[in-house]
């Protein structure tokens, strides 16, 4: 096939054999343009899809040497330049980075073969004689016909991309790592970086620590356990970055007791008592920072050490508090007599929060199950012993609880997890649809999620499908996401 | 009302390009809405997306003034995703420019992979809207017509003369203007601005000046840096935790 997009007069000339009553118009367009050049290209244009195709009905046996001529003259020019401008086409090479001379590449050697296809169209509906052929000539039908076949471009490329590039995967035995990255608060990338104005603030306590360590109006020992146990380098036994034991802090300060264990407990007392004179000075002094800092301590889950210590609580309060748990909202404890409500505004300040938190049998620890579900300690351990279990009915069948105590643990917050089995987890951006379907996910929603692959998050994925809840639910259960290099 | 199905791979593509420029998903889902729906349309009216470029594939305009467009037949047509209290929202700066002159179609998204075109809001709605507000974003609340007849809209815009009613800008932006106006607009008065998107929209040189600034560092750049270092971070955790029970002075 010629691939020249302006022809030479000889196809011009043939153009004009074939059509003689064609020659004003080319007169015509040689007069209004004198400087440039007029081929077949456009007098085509010019001549329009109607005469184009009432010509070809017309012709006899020059008719398939006019066809040839249309193909390489009018089709290929028109489809290389919609495929230049096609938007699609255009984000695809973008996402890609294609280079221009290579997207001009790709864009003339797919037009010779849309311009093959059309040419096969385009002799049917002559064949046929049906009117409305012309419309197989109009441009807007070719730009229709170059975003199907765009789609079926892209949808052919990331095929290639899925089966080629598999090789290139890490080690498909290492534990996909992003697996639990969206759960896992500690790996959320935004909490990798901290802000000019965090740091800021961290500059500030550490100044305000280190006056506090000269200045005679606090006792000395508390803090120096909080330097040497952080490794702030404040005072001269403490290194900068370097966190000490308690055992180590015990030594260098020459902490008095008649045993080791003694010895840690007065070490742990001290910690405790430096980080609670520390907590009061910064609420004090610095309330930007403990604004910007103060972590949030759920009454729900908190320990008893986070309610004395960060909440200011009394004994006898942590004892109610733990006694009637869970609680919707702070005004629950006053609604069930923990605290007086001149109190609520006071521990809020301090960071307490009330949310529902719910306590996995499978997973959660006895301390968990005793301080948030009441359980007896006992019952604790014996669940920890027995489980995993597969139902909440199990626990009843196994004459661990009775069913009156199962339904008071439920309504406190005792839920079952199904452990998943990790091994047979298939990854989703290489399983096949019967997989997907298989998993309880309708077959639409499986087609759309294979034809969009690969996703590098959950949340991709998600923003992506917006399935319905139970069909997301069988994704995440039975599917991980593998890594895919960019 | 024509309601259109965008495939897969266009869904995904367009996905794809809003983590790097952080728009609303919604927006680019909307203007892919309304590419598909020309191209359903009856070829006779020869209507042709993509003929010219559109503003919309300059980044640093997208994200400095959520500029987003569709060429048909060489016109600039604004195209918005309704919001969930059937309004639409648009920079001060693009009012009375070029780009707002053939007016806004309308898109009412349903999910991710189909949508409908509902409106048209005329330039004069536009400058309406903008008289009787004083804030940078200038809302109007549309209504919705049973049955938007969005063949004849569209032939009427490609039918008029309007690239007339606008003044060929003389004074051009160079390259460190359009940077401040990219970066930061506030500092350029909303009337330059708009001789600025004038200017933009009538020379091809201005636009190609602009497609050149941006940051070297991307959104998607970083995103990319810090997942990649999360990444990182958790596989070494990981070796930590199975060696540190080999060797005692190894640990987080």
């Amino acid at each position: 096939m010629n691939l020249l997009v302006l022809s030479s007069t000889t196809e011009l000339q043939q153009v004009l054999t074939i059509a003689p009553d064609w020659r004003p118009i080319v007169d015509s367009l040689l007069s209004n343009q004198p400087d440039t050049k007029v081929g077949v290209f456009e007098l085509l244009d010019r001549v329009g899809a109607k005469a184009i195709y009432l010509k070809a009905v017309s012709l006899g046996p020059e008719r398939s040497r006019f066809i040839t001529l249309i193909r390489d003259f009018f089709y290929q020019p028109h489809l290389h330049k919609m495929l230049l401008s096609n938007p699609t086409l255009k984000r695809f090479f973008s996402q890609r980075r294609v280079a221009p001379d290579l997207q001009k590449g790709q864009a003339m050697s797919y037009s010779n073969e849309l311009a093959q296809k059309m040419e096969g169209v385009l002799n049917k509906h002559l064949t046929q004689a049906s009117e409305d052929g012309f419309k197989v000539l109009l441009p807007a039908y070719l730009q229709r016909t170059v975003q199907n076949s765009v789609i079926d471009f892209i949808k052919s490329e990331w095929e290639w991309e899925r089966s080629t590039l598999q090789d290139l995967n890490l080690d498909p035995s290492m534990d996909d790592p992003r697996q639990n990255v969206a759960d896992d608060i500690a790996y959320i990338p935004e909490n990798k970086a901290i802000s000019n104005e965090k740091v800021q603030q961290l500059n500030q306590l550490r100044a305000q620590l280190e006056s506090m360590l000269k200045t005679k109006e606090y006792p000395e020992e508390p803090l120096l356990v909080v330097d040497l146990m952080f490794g702030l380098g404040l005072s001269e036994n403490s290194k900068l970055g370097e966190e000490m034991t308690m055992r180590e802090c015990c030594d260098k300060l020459n902490i008095q007791g008649e045993t080791q264990a003694r010895k840690i407990a007065r070490c742990q007392v001290l910690l405790d008592k430096g980080l609670d004179m520390i907590r009061q000075v910064v609420r004090d002094r610095l309330p930007g920072v403990a604004e910007c800092w103060q972590a949030e301590i759920n009454v729900n889950s908190a320990s008893r050490r986070e309610l004395t210590h960060q909440l200011s609580m009394t004994e006898g309060e942590v004892d109610r508090l733990i006694a009637g748990r869970q609680y919707y909202c702070l005004d629950d404890l006053v609604e069930k007599g923990v605290v007086k409500p001149a109190r609520i505004p006071e521990i809020a300040s301090k960071g307490a929060v009330a949310a529902f938190v719910p306590v996995d049998l499978n997973g959660a620890t006895a301390r968990d199950m005793i301080d948030i579900l009441g359980i007896n300690k006992d019952v604790a351990q014996n669940i920890v012993s027995k489980r995993p279990f597969a139902k909440v009915a199990d626990l009843v069948a196994g004459k661990i609880l009775t069913q009156a105590q199962l339904d008071g643990l439920i309504k406190r917050g005792a839920v079952l997890k199904a452990k998943p089995n990790e091994e047979k987890r298939a990854d989703i951006n290489r399983c096949e649809l019967e997989e997907v379907v298989q998993a309880g996910v309708p077959e639409s929603v499986g087609q759309r999620l294979i034809r969009g692959r690969p996703f590098s998050t959950w949340a991709e994925l998600e923003d992506y499908l917006c399935c319905e809840a139970p069909h997301w639910q069988a994704l995440r259960q039975n599917f991980c996401l593998g890594v895919v290099p960019d | 009302m024509l309601k259109v199905d965008i495939s897969p791979e266009i869904a995904r593509l367009a996905q794809l390009k809003v983590k790097d420029t952080g728009l609303p998903l919604s927006h680019e889902l909307a203007r892919s809405v309304v590419e598909e729906a020309i191209f359903t349309l009856d070829p006779e009216l020869n209507l042709l997306v993509g003929d010219e470029d559109s503003v919309s594939e300059i980044d640093a305009l997208v994200q400095a003034f959520g500029v987003n467009d569709v060429v048909v037949n060489g016109r600039h047509i604004d195209v918005r995703a309704l919001d969930d209290q059937n309004k639409v929202s648009i920079s001060r700066a693009l009012i009375d420019t070029p780009y707002t002159a053939n007016g806004t179609l309308v898109v009412a998204m349903n999910g991710v992979f189909a949508g409908s075109i509902v409106a048209h809001i005329s330039e004069a709605q536009w400058k309406a809207a903008e008289a009787g507000s004083k804030e940078d974003q200038i809302e109007v609340q549309v209504e919705l017509t049973a049955n938007f007849d969005l063949p004849r809209v569209l032939t009427q815009i490609t039918g008029e003369h309007r690239a007339a009613a606008y003044k060929t800008v003389t004074s051009l932006p160079d390259t460190a203007e359009l940077r401040t106006f990219i970066e930061e607009p506030k500092k350029i008065i909303v009337a330059r601005q708009r001789q600025i998107f004038a200017a933009l929209m009538q020379h091809a040189s201005v636009r190609s000046d602009c497609g050149q600034i941006g940051d070297v560092v991307t959104k998607g750049l970083v995103r990319s840096m810090l997942s990649d270092s999360a990444l990182w971070s958790r596989r070494v955790e990981k070796m930590v935790d199975k060696l540190s029970k080999k060797f005692d002075s190894l640990s987080r």
